[in-house]
């Protein structure tokens, strides 16, 4: 009863996908990706994709619904560009159908996990499942590094606008490689000045201390973890064998 | 400096730098130049190829190390994989890929000679878009001759556009030498 009540919390930060250990949500994207695609039955897809479309729903992502609809229609131009000028054959619609709602469950399921973990959870969930502490560290600077690469364009891209340097569309598109080379080097060089410093603070942190193993969350696998993951395997299971 | 698997943290931040940057450069070719390069085939991937051959390249002039792929691999594939777009998949293409990678390079001699850091990196890319394929044919490319047409288009691109990046990141190495980031 406790678990339906934590289903119907769909608030941000507090859902029950929130508080779901990210070893289940790793699961769930192997059981959505490697099981779904062997569905043959439309249909069944379609239960599927309504499934997890649910999930994100009630995890409060709803928003990312409409990111997935403008993600499919962008890879629905290109698909019937393909298949009219590169394969010269009439498109094939059900085709097309069937290859969203096989991809639409697998893509919900990982925006769950990414949307609704932190990153310390994953890298504690990480090194649960055996990975070594410097691959999570470097994982974990990867993904923090993410979202850091965007002010330091902007940065980058100031400073060229101060100096005059700041090519035109016309520019980017006539001379792609010097392009590529007045933002890259200057990115490049604050990246590599970026990661000497973290490679440092992380030393000074302790981090490479014996016995530290990057455990940065308190994660157990609860009988809400279990029965979601047992549920979701046999849904899929289900769905695959009608 | 104290090491884990003999690498220290200073490597590993610059690995994991150096993914971020090549997954941002990504996202950032495909929306940004997608509505242009969507109607050229293999565009998008001689562009990207072009960008993460620099990155790659310089990354690994800077240091290096044999491993610097397969870590690599594993941190791209693991965000690639589990979180967006999930497939796992991908995590078995970048580590596979970066293994390769490692593999080549190592039996070239090391990343200080230039034909190993080439043949490495070109490995990696192409293993990649290779391996990639096992996706497509997964989820059901297989029913058509798209997918293969599609990996010959990307290869041959992305093969050209790594040389091109190589290139310029040989060229570029000299800047970061003048500004100390790169032993010259």
């Amino acid at each position: 009863m406790e678990m339906i009540a934590r289903l119907q919390v769909s608030q941000y930060d507090d859902s029950f996908f929130h508080h779901l250990d990210p070893r289940v949500k790793m699961g769930l994207a192997l059981i959505f990706s490697l099981i779904g695609p062997l569905i043959e039955n439309p249909l069944m897809l379609g239960v599927l994709s309504f499934m997890a479309m649910g999930y994100l729903l009630m995890a409060g992502l709803g928003r990312m619904l409409a990111f997935i609809a403008v993600f499919f229609l962008v890879s629905m131009v290109l698909y019937l560009f393909i298949e009219a000028l590169i394969l010269s054959r009439p498109p094939q619609y059900m085709e097309y159908l069937v290859l969203v709602l096989t991809m639409l469950p697998i893509m919900c399921i990982g925006l769950l996990l990414g949307m609704t973990t932190s990153i310390e959870k994953l890298i504690t969930a990480l090194g649960k499942l055996g990975m070594p502490a410097g691959m999570r560290y470097a994982i974990m600077v990867a993904m923090r590094y993410v979202a850091v690469v965007g002010r330091e364009m902007r940065h980058v891209i100031q400073a060229m606008k101060v100096r005059g340097v700041m090519p035109g569309w016309k520019e980017i598109f006539k001379h792609p490689v010097s392009t590529a080379r007045i933002i890259l080097v200057p990115l490049l060089i604050r990246s590599f000045k970026v990661s000497d410093r973290m490679g440092a603070a992380a030393e000074l942190r302790g981090l490479s201390a014996p016995g530290n193993n990057l455990q940065l969350a308190k994660l157990t696998m609860t009988a809400d973890d279990w029965t979601f993951l047992f549920a979701n395997l046999l849904m899929v299971v289900i769905l695959w064998l009608i | 400096m104290k090491s884990i698997n003999g690498w220290t943290f200073k490597e590993y931040t610059s690995v994991g730098v150096a993914a971020a940057l090549c997954i941002v450069m990504g996202i950032l070719i495909k929306v940004v130049l997608g509505l242009v390069i969507s109607k050229i085939p293999a565009a998008g991937s001689l562009i990207l190829g072009m960008v993460q051959a620099i990155i790659i390249g310089l990354s690994i002039m800077r240091m290096p190390r044999i491993g610097f792929l397969t870590v690599l691999g594993v941190c791209m594939g693991t965000i690639y994989g589990f979180i967006f777009p999930a497939h796992p998949f991908m995590f078995l293409t970048f580590v596979s890929a970066g293994l390769a990678g490692d593999g080549v390079g190592w039996l070239l001699g090391g990343y200080r000679k230039q034909t190993a850091l080439v043949a490495a990196v070109l490995t990696f890319r192409l293993g990649v878009i290779v391996w990639g394929a096992l996706i497509a044919w997964w989820i059901g490319f297989d029913k058509t001759d798209l997918a293969w047409t599609l990996i010959l288009i990307n290869s041959a691109g992305s093969a050209v556009g790594v040389l091109i990046g190589l290139w310029a990141a040989v060229k570029l190495s000299k800047e970061l030498s003048r500004v100390g980031l790169l032993a010259s």
